[in-house]
C-alpha cells in the first residue's frame, strides 16, 4: 500500500515539473514576442522623420514612401493581430530596404549629415529587430521541442498545446512586396 | 610585394644587423650564466656536506640562498639588459612595421582592473604579472593588449603556499562598434573541466553571468557557451556574420579563446603556454624564422580589428 503512495507522489512531482516547464516555455514565447514588438515600435518612431528627410530628394521613390507611411499607420492603429503584425513587419523591412538601396542614386542625400544620422539609427533599429526575431525563434524552438518530444508531448497533448511556427527572417528583399492585401484589410 | 617579402626586406635592411650585434651580447650573457651554474656547484656542495655533518638544513638553505642572491645581484641584470635591448630594438620594429599607429611598452601590462572587468575569469587573483603592452587607435577603434599571468594561491595542510595559473596568455581589449547595455560572455566550457571540484562552484558563478543563450550557428554553439543579461541584446551583438568571423579567428589561432562584451568594449583572451616576444638565451636569435614567429604571433591579435570588422561603424556608435 505504501509503495503505491510513493509512486503516486513521484508521478505527481514529475507531472508538476513537466507542467511548469511547458507553461514557462509558453510564457517565454509571449515574452519574446513582446520584446520584438518593442523593437518594432522603435522603427515606427523613426519612419516619419525618414520620410520627411528623403521626400524632397527622392522623386522617383514617392510611391514607396507613401506605402511606408501607410503601413506604419496601419501597424500603429491598434487591433492588429499577431499574424498581421508579422506580415506588416516583413513588408516594411522590404520597403525600407528598397529605399536604402535607392539612396545610392542620390549623392546629395548620401552626403547629408542629417540623413547619415538617420541611416545609422535605422541600421541599428533593423539589427535590433533582427536580434529580437532571432530571440523569438529561439523561444519557439524550445517550446516546440517540449510540445513534440517525449514525455512532455503527452502532457502538451492533454493541454491542447500546439506547435508554433518559427518566424521566417527575411533577407533585405529587393523585390516589391505586394502590399495591396495588407492595406485593404 | 607580399607581406612576407616586406618583412624579409625589413629583416635584411634593419633587423639582421641589430640581431647580429645582440647575438654577441647574448653569447656573453649565456656564458656568464653557464659559468655561474658551473661555479655555484662548489658552494652548494659545501653547504650540502655541512648539512649532512651537522644534521641541520640551515647550511644548505644558506648555500642556496647565497647562490640565488648572487644570481639576482650579479647575473640577472645582464640578462635583463639584453632582454630590454632586444625588445626595444627588434620587437618594437616589428610592431611598427605591422602598423605604426601602435605604441609598445615592454614592461607595462593590462591592468588588473581591466582583467577583472572582462569578467572572463571569476576566480580571485592572488598574483598578477604581465608585460609587452601594446596600444593604439586604428581608424575608429581603440585597442590595447598585453601578456598577462594571473594566479591564485593555495595553502596545503603543512602551511606551504603554492600558486596555480588562472590564466596565462594575451588579454586584448578593443572598442566595439555597437552600443550596448548588458554584459555578454562567449566562453569555452573547458575551464570548468580543468578546474574539477571548482567546476560546480564556477557553474554557480556562471548564473551570475546571466542566462544561457542558445544561438543558431551550430558550429559556434559547439565551440562556445554564451551567457548574457539579455537575450535580445546578446543577439544584437552576436550577429550571424560576427559569429562566423569569431569562428574563423578561433580556427586561425587554434587556441581556446574566450570573449566578453562589457561596457561597449570587446575583451578577448588567448591562452599561451609559452612566454611571447622573449629573446632566446641559448640558441641562435639571428635566423629569419624567429622574426617570422614574432610577426605571426603579433599579427594574429593585431589583425583582430580587421578580422572582426570592428571599423565598420554603420550604427549609432561612431
Amino acid at each position: 500500500m505504501n509503495n503505491i503512495l510513493w509512486v503516486a507522489i513521484g508521478l505527481a512531482v514529475v507531472f508538476a515539473i513537466m507542467y511548469n516547464s511547458l507553461i514557462n516555455k509558453k510564457n517565454q514565447v509571449e515574452n519574446a514576442f513582446g520584446g520584438m514588438d518593442a523593437q518594432l515600435k522603435k522603427r515606427y518612431d523613426l519612419i516619419p522623420n525618414l520620410v520627411k528627410s528623403v521626400k524632397g530628394y527622392m522623386e522617383h521613390e514617392a510611391k514607396t514612401l507613401t506605402e511606408i507611411t501607410t503601413l506604419r499607420t496601419k501597424a500603429l492603429s491598434g487591433n492588429v493581430s499577431d499574424d498581421d503584425k508579422v506580415a506588416l513587419d516583413n513588408a516594411l523591412t522590404s520597403k525600407l530596404g528598397g529605399i536604402m538601396v535607392a539612396v545610392e542614386n542620390y549623392p546629395d542625400l548620401k552626403a547629408s549629415e542629417n540623413f547619415n544620422q538617420l541611416q545609422r539609427s535605422l541600421n541599428e533599429v533593423e539589427e535590433q529587430i533582427s536580434a529580437s526575431r532571432r530571440a523569438y525563434n529561439a523561444t519557439i524552438t524550445s517550446y516546440n521541442n517540449s510540445v513534440e518530444m517525449f514525455p512532455t508531448n503527452l502532457l502538451a497533448g492533454m493541454l491542447n498545446m500546439q506547435r508554433k511556427n518559427v518566424f521566417e527572417i527575411p533577407e533585405t528583399q529587393r523585390e516589391n512586396v505586394d502590399v495591396g492585401d495588407l492595406l485593404n484589410n | 610585394m607580399t607581406e612576407k617579402t616586406n618583412l624579409e626586406s625589413l629583416y635584411n635592411s634593419n633587423l639582421k644587423p641589430k640581431l647580429s650585434k645582440l647575438d654577441k651580447e647574448r653569447i656573453q650573457v649565456a656564458g656568464k650564466v653557464k659559468k655561474f651554474i658551473a661555479i655555484s656547484i662548489i658552494p652548494i656542495a659545501i653547504s650540502f656536506y655541512l648539512t649532512l655533518t651537522i644534521g641541520n638544513e640551515l647550511p644548505l638553505l644558506a648555500g642556496i640562498g647565497l647562490c640565488v642572491w648572487f644570481y639576482f645581484a650579479k647575473i640577472n641584470p645582464f640578462w635583463q639588459a639584453y632582454r630590454t635591448k632586444f625588445k626595444e630594438q627588434v620587437i618594437k620594429e616589428i610592431i611598427t612595421f605591422i602598423d605604426n599607429r601602435f605604441s609598445y611598452s615592454p614592461t607595462k601590462k593590462m591592468s588588473l582592473s581591466e582583467f577583472k572587468k572582462s569578467g572572463i575569469f571569476l576566480m580571485g587573483v592572488d598574483r598578477y604579472r604581465g608585460d609587452d603592452y601594446i596600444e593604439g587607435k586604428i581608424d575608429s577603434t581603440h585597442v590595447e593588449f598585453s601578456e598577462v599571468h594571473a594566479e591564485y594561491r593555495t595553502r596545503d595542510s603543512k602551511g606551504r603556499t603554492s600558486y596555480h595559473t588562472i590564466f596565462k596568455g594575451l588579454l586584448f581589449s578593443a572598442d566595439f562598434n555597437k552600443h550596448f547595455n548588458v554584459k555578454t560572455y562567449v566562453l569555452t566550457d573547458v575551464a570548468e573541466k580543468m578546474f574539477g571540484f571548482l567546476g560546480t562552484k564556477l557553474q554557480k558563478m556562471n548564473k551570475w553571468r546571466g542566462e544561457l543563450v542558445k544561438l543558431e550557428d551550430v558550429e559556434f554553439e559547439k565551440e562556445f557557451a554564451i551567457y548574457s543579461g539579455d537575450q535580445i541584446e546578446s543577439r544584437y551583438i552576436l550577429s550571424p556574420s560576427l559569429m562566423e568571423r569569431i569562428l574563423s579567428f578561433k580556427q586561425k589561432t587554434k587556441k581556446r579563446i574566450q570573449m566578453s562584451f562589457v561596457d561597449s568594449r570587446l575583451y578577448v583572451t588567448v591562452p599561451y603556454r609559452k612566454n611571447l616576444f622573449e629573446p632566446k638565451l641559448f640558441g641562435d636569435i639571428v635566423d629569419f624564422k624567429n622574426i617570422e614567429e614574432y610577426h605571426n604571433d603579433l599579427n594574429l591579435v593585431l589583425d583582430l580589428i580587421k578580422t572582426l570588422k570592428l571599423n565598420t561603424r554603420i550604427w549609432s556608435k561612431k
